[in-house]
């Protein structure tokens, strides 16, 4: 987001070319929501050098504000909220404007992962990363949504006609704004909407120390005069755009094949080629469905697990300005008063890869110690509890997620077949 | 080759129109109210719109005075309908907020048979990287480029040109230099950016066509067709601007002498029966002297590396004010000329981990075998590593990006 504003006043400064400019907002641009209110018409003052040979700026003219100047005159305009911590075992959530943009997000957190998600973005999850990591979906790295196209994590209408989930305006149930709830049991929210003329709910799910969002959009043809109707929605993931050195990301498909994404250097959008989309193809995962996004420079990455049942199991991707994946989910037909879900669960991949499958750590819940694992069958993990090396019995939690519930933390989990030995905080 | 006898001109001005609140693009609802209004007022001239763009489009004209007229008057009137409709014309190549590229096509004609036009298309293809040059108004937010659009080929309308064969070459639509025989009796230059204002847009225009008639009016054209050099010259014209070197055969030769040694002299001569006034070029050749074009006068309002976004609104905020490039452009003093430049650098920045070949083909102007040439030497120099993909396509990695 950046922002549109006018000149009111205008005072140059001695050094040549440098203007101190009282500037007036009138819109936000490059950004999917609306201006908001409390943002609109409020001053600010910011000093900009004009290169001698532009016009003098004057009252009344147009001044758009890069994203520092933007960044800063936020901070200018209301007091810093402070991110709520979480203890070991509970979860956080908190419905406050933190990027200072004048919608409110919504943040959870619980003792291993964090996400940050604009309702009136869509929905748009900004921020999902392990604690203390950079993650693969980030837009705090500037102040606000950096572009038409954030970086982030939405369920899109893909092929719908008028179905756009992703322009929708979403209100968060049971939170007004300022709110901050603290719980030690799973937490799940509701998002409301209404698109296309259909009831649409986006349904976040998160245990206390898991690293397992469940996201789910539930899809509700209600009313007087509702007609049955097709849709063709997709979860669509835009990642961090980590620019020229670091733009080598990997994608795994279920059927185990790794391949890069495949950036261009100087990424123009127009310049796909055919080439791109002999990517897309069915996948045949049977039981198991999920994509493993992951830089191959720091490890770190995203998985995304999608249940069989309601998503039609076909990926996608393209090389665009920013690496893009899209979950398809396929045709789906909403009967008059009927309904469709269409779920996925995310996580923040960690470095260890396991056989065919990945570990995304480990979860507490106070008594025993669960180790989760994603992938499309069980592999070999051996943990180290009392210098003894034991196999671990993985039990299928999900379709695509695995568990082995141990008494308690092991002092070391061994992945022999990655080679990787991994100690464990305690 | 028959000379062009009647000699006509039209042009198809696209200019970018954003909002004067916001600097974004205001296409839609403003765009068809622009349009209705203008046509209002100017039923005879053909004022449109391509995609989100105000085109102007004053119809065949056959003289020179009628081709400046019909020209000014429409960008008038266009300007002052969109004050009313809060929206400002900025007519340059490239706006940088939707990363939106803008041409100036022009069509010379008449032509009276596809021998001639092929023949004509042929003569033209040494002069287009100048002609690049020249009209080159988008230049890259990093500093790389003078001709943005043209590095994209247009968003692929206008793409590298080939060489044409009256007795079995189809005629294809989107290159640089383009037949419209026989639905129109003219050869497009496509190639061209916007021009910042209507008197350059009708220089511009007027100097494309007296080249072409020039070149119709010769037994032998000055320049062979040679569509290894057209490539790399284009290369150089798209990088370097006015200050570019381009190379035919074994001598060296700038942007600036192409312009004022071959181009100038025979546009001026040519147009003779098309009442052009004494000095019909006297900002080209300024410009050329002092081997500047608008992306020079667009760098000192944006300078290179500002966020795109704010460029977009500086450029709305220049046009609003009122900014005057043509006084700029000629009364700047004379630039030192670019040596000229090997593709190395051209190949390296369009490869980056696992890049296909097939992209590579499409991102450079040059031919698909001396490219494959290009990447072995690059492979045996050790900055370049070669692969296959799940379809034994070839895939392409820079070594210093692994």
């Amino acid at each position: 987001m950046q922002l549109a504003t006018e000149i009111k006043r205008v005072k140059k400064l001695p050094k040549s070319g440098n203007y101190r400019l009282l500037l007036s907002i009138v819109d936000t641009v490059a950004d999917t929501a609306k201006i908001a209110r409390r943002l609109k018409k409020r001053e600010i003052s910011i000093v900009r050098h004009f290169p001698a040979e532009a016009p003098e700026p004057r009252t009344g003219e147009l001044i758009v504000l890069d994203r520092a100047e933007t960044a800063a005159a936020l901070v200018g305009l209301s007091s810093p909220k402070k991110m709520p911590t979480s203890r070991k075992g509970e979860i956080v959530s908190a419905f406050e404007d933190f990027d200072r943009d004048g919608h409110p997000e919504l943040h959870v957190r619980n003792g291993t992962v964090s996400l940050d998600l604009s309702p009136v973005r869509g929905g748009l999850i900004t921020h999902f990363a392990k604690k203390g990591r950079e993650g693969l979906v980030d837009n705090r790295v500037v102040t606000g949504i950096n572009s038409k196209i954030p970086c982030g994590i939405t369920f899109a209408g893909f092929k719908s006609k008028g179905f756009n989930p992703e322009n929708t305006k979403f209100k968060v149930d049971g939170y007004n704004e300022g709110d901050i709830k603290c719980q030690k049991s799973p937490i799940a929210i509701q998002l409301k909407g209404k698109c296309d003329g259909l009831d649409t709910r986006i349904a976040l799910s998160l245990a206390p120390d898991s690293p397992i969002l469940g996201l789910e959009m539930r899809i509700q043809n209600k009313g007087k005069k509702a007609k049955a109707k097709k849709i063709h929605p997709a979860l669509s993931m835009h990642f961090l755009p980590l620019g020229h050195r670091n733009c080598d990301i990997s994608l795994r498909t279920p059927s185990g094949k790794t391949r890069p994404f495949a950036l261009y250097p100087s990424i123009p959008v127009w310049m796909w080629t055919e080439r791109w989309f002999d990517y897309t193809g069915n996948i045949n995962t049977g039981k198991s469905g999920f994509i493993v996004a992951r830089r191959k420079d720091t490890g770190e990455g995203l998985v995304f697990a999608f249940d069989p049942n309601s998503v039609a199991r076909v990926w996608h991707e393209r090389g665009a300005p920013l690496p893009k994946a899209l979950i398809i989910g396929g045709e789906m037909s909403i009967p008059k008063n009927g309904g469709k879900n269409f779920a996925c669960h995310l996580s923040p991949l960690d470095r260890f890869e396991v056989g065919k499958g990945y570990l995304l750590g480990t979860i507490s819940d106070g008594k025993n110690c669960h180790v989760v694992l994603c992938g499309p069958e069980s592999a070999e993990i051996f943990a180290i509890i009392g210098g003894k090396s034991k196999r671990l019995e993985l039990v299928k939690v999900g379709e695509t997620i695995f568990r082995a519930k141990l008494r308690e933390t092991p002092e070391r989990l061994e992945l022999p077949i990655a080679g990787i030995s991994l100690k464990l905080d305690r | 080759m028959n000379p062009i006898e009647k000699i006509t001109i039209g042009i198809d001005w696209e200019i970018p129109i954003n909002s004067a609140k916001t600097g974004m693009s205001a296409s839609g609802k403003k765009l068809e109210r622009i349009i209705e209004k203008a046509n209002l007022r100017l039923p005879e001239l053909e004022i449109g719109d391509d995609i989100d763009l105000l085109e102007i489009r004053p119809g065949m004209l056959k003289s020179f005075a009628e081709f400046r007229e019909k020209t000014k008057l429409a960008f008038e009137t266009c300007v002052k309908i969109a004050k009313r409709e809060g929206v400002v014309l900025v007519p340059i190549g490239y706006r940088e907020a939707d990363q939106n590229p803008a041409g100036g096509h022009i069509h010379a004609g008449s032509l009276t048979s596809f021998a001639d036009i092929a023949e004509l298309h042929n003569r033209m293809m040494p002069f287009v990287p100048a002609l690049i040059a020249i009209m080159s108004s988008s230049p890259s937010a990093d500093g790389n480029y003078r001709s943005l659009r043209m590095k994209h080929n247009a968003h692929s309308c206008s793409n590298p040109m080939t060489f044409m064969k009256p007795e079995h070459s189809l005629e294809r639509w989107g290159t640089d230099v383009c037949i419209k025989y026989p639905y129109k009796p003219t050869l497009e230059f496509r190639a061209a950016d916007s021009q910042p204002t209507p008197a350059m847009m009708v220089e511009m225009g007027a100097l494309y066509l007296g080249l072409a008639v020039g070149l119709s009016r010769l037994k032998k054209p000055p320049f062979a067709a040679n569509i290894l050099e057209y490539g790399l010259n284009r290369m150089n014209a798209v990088r370097n601007g006015m200050r570019a070197t381009f190379r035919f055969g074994d001598s060296e030769i700038t942007a600036s002498e192409i312009v004022l040694e071959h181009i100038l002299p025979l546009a001026a001569e040519s147009l003779d029966t098309f009442g052009a006034p004494d000095g019909p070029f006297g900002i080209i050749e300024k410009m050329a002297k002092s081997r500047i074009s608008v992306s020079d006068w667009i760098e000192k309002i944006i300078p290179a590396g500002i966020d795109r976004i704010r460029a977009s609104g500086e450029m709305t905020r220049a046009y609003i004010s009122g900014v005057d490039p043509v006084g700029w452009l000629v009364s700047q003093g004379r630039r030192k000329a670019l040596p000229y430049e090997d593709p190395d650098n051209e190949l390296l920045d369009a490869v980056g981990i696992g890049t296909p070949l097939g992209h590579i083909y499409t991102s450079l102007p040059l031919p698909r075998a001396f490219v494959e040439k290009l990447v072995s030497k690059m492979v045996e120099k050790g900055k370049l590593r070669t692969g296959f993909g799940p379809k034994n396509d070839i895939f392409l990695d820079r070594i210093d990006l692994l």
